[in-house]
């Protein structure tokens, strides 16, 4: 593991071309972005894929990251995502999925019908004490795994307001969590 | 306007911000927001921090040989720009494949553009030297100009001024008394001049002429027109009895015409 440098020095790696910057970008935040891209994609042969395609384009598009806009893990994180949502609704993935489970016809809503929340799947547990599970759940399905505010809804069977207080609720636990 | 903010923070937009999943015109909207309110910008650090703190509970390990599989990737990808670049190089390919080519339109596109700002700049600051050279020259001769006027109304006037100068009116005669000029003759120099203050424009054939009356003798002191301006004559020296004026053929006579004497000065 190599010296770990700041934000500021691996965006101006990752600027000049300098592979060293894939380096500290994987080990410090590699665990967490394929712990969401496998949240999302629900395999590690897929999420390692998406993940090395995910290196590419930040790789590729180091130059339209602005720091002003947000923080290098965030930028990070919608990339990851993206690239993960593009990977589910890619035909290649259904297929295989459809080759895998050929009981199982995926259309990317029966790949949403799939979904399931599982706090264990997240791996780090005392945050549960104090977030409830459907607070948990509705943070992860619209901010992590790209559920719009009205699919949320409409799968977990609740109005929208009422989907939108939950949300709003929940980052207010998780902040309060955060700044104790 | 607080309920306002309020209400935008209540909305959802800003998670949808932070996420990235907000349209580009609505993401530029929040931006403006937060650019304009303390509280919108406040709201989504604290947004940012919740969702990367949450992003932080998951965590999945990699396989062992997933960071060496990533860096090969990237380096195939640099390579491909490179082999893209040489390939359409070569071949001039109309059909630009793949997005370094576009790369390359756009950087000869910007520097066409680049260039011919630099020629359009260069050409009009060229315009602009060559109109101020031709306005220095203008105004080099404009002073040149000025300082001889200077020089010889300096001059003038210490003719003028000078104690040593004597002043003639010459006043109209009976037929004409309206007409008048004044001689300024400098006796430590001899030097004389002669101002005009009214007179007529006689026909273009005709001039004016000054004459000095020297002993009982008029003595020719040059011809001139009517204007303004201050002349210099021809010297005089001697015991001048009077100045007078009379108009002669252009050129100017041997001898006065008498009938045609318009101005008389006499000294004292």
């Amino acid at each position: 593991m190599p010296e770990i440098l700041t934000e500021a020095q691996i965006v101006a790696l990752l600027v000049a071309g300098d592979t060293r910057a894939i380096d500290q970008i994987y080990h410090q935040f590699g665990t967490n972005l394929l712990g969401v891209i496998f949240r999302i994609v629900g395999d590690q042969e897929a999420a390692e894929d998406v993940l090395q395609d995910a290196f590419v384009k930040v790789w590729k598009n180091a130059a339209s990251y602005d720091a002003s806009k947000g923080r290098l893990f965030t930028w990070l994180l919608n990339i990851c995502r993206n690239t993960a949502i593009d990977r589910i609704r890619s035909a290649e993935f259904k297929f295989k999925q459809k080759i895998q489970n050929p009981s199982n016809p995926v259309s990317i809503e029966s790949e949403r019908q799939t979904y399931s929340f599982n706090p264990d799947n997240i791996g780090v547990r005392e945050w549960v004490n104090k977030l409830r599970p459907e607070q948990a759940e509705v943070i992860e399905m619209v901010y992590l795994t790209g559920y719009t505010h009205e699919e949320a809804a409409e799968k977990l069977g609740l109005p929208l307001g009422t989907l939108k207080t939950r949300l709003r609720t929940a980052l207010k636990t998780l902040r309060e969590n955060l700044n104790p | 306007m607080k309920v306002t903010i309020r209400e935008y923070i209540e909305s959802g937009n800003l998670e949808l911000y932070v996420a990235g999943k907000l349209p580009p015109e609505e993401a530029r909207e929040v931006e403006a927001y937060a650019e304009t309110f303390p509280e919108i910008r406040e709201e989504i650090e604290a947004i940012r921090d919740s969702l990367e703190a949450f992003a932080g509970l998951y965590e999945r390990k990699p396989s062992d040989d997933l960071l060496s599989k990533i860096k090969q990737k990237i380096a195939e990808e640099d390579d491909s720009k490179v082999a893209v670049v040489e390939l359409s190089e070569e071949k001039q390919t109309p059909i630009q494949p793949l997005t370094r080519k576009t790369n390359w339109r756009f950087i000869a596109i910007a520097a066409a553009i680049a260039f011919l700002l630099s020629v359009g700049f260069n050409l009009l600051q060229y315009l602009q030297l060559e109109e101020a050279d031709k306005q220095l020259a203008l105004l080099t001769e404009q002073q040149q100009v000025l300082a001889e006027n200077y020089n010889k109304a300096a001059t003038q006037l210490s003719i003028i001024k000078s104690q040593e100068t004597q002043v003639v009116t010459l006043a109209g005669l009976e037929k004409a008394p309206q007409y008048s000029a004044r001689v300024y003759w400098d006796k430590s120099s001899d030097e004389l001049y002669l101002s005009v203050g009214n007179l007529f424009n006689p026909e273009t054939d005709k001039q004016f002429q000054l004459w000095a009356i020297v002993d009982g003798k008029p003595v020719d002191l040059g011809v001139f027109d009517n204007t303004t301006d201050l002349l210099k004559m021809k010297s005089v020296s001697g015991n001048v009895a009077a100045f007078a004026v009379t108009l002669e053929p252009r050129g100017g006579s041997i001898n006065p015409t008498l009938e045609q004497m318009f101005l008389l000065g006499k000294l004292g």
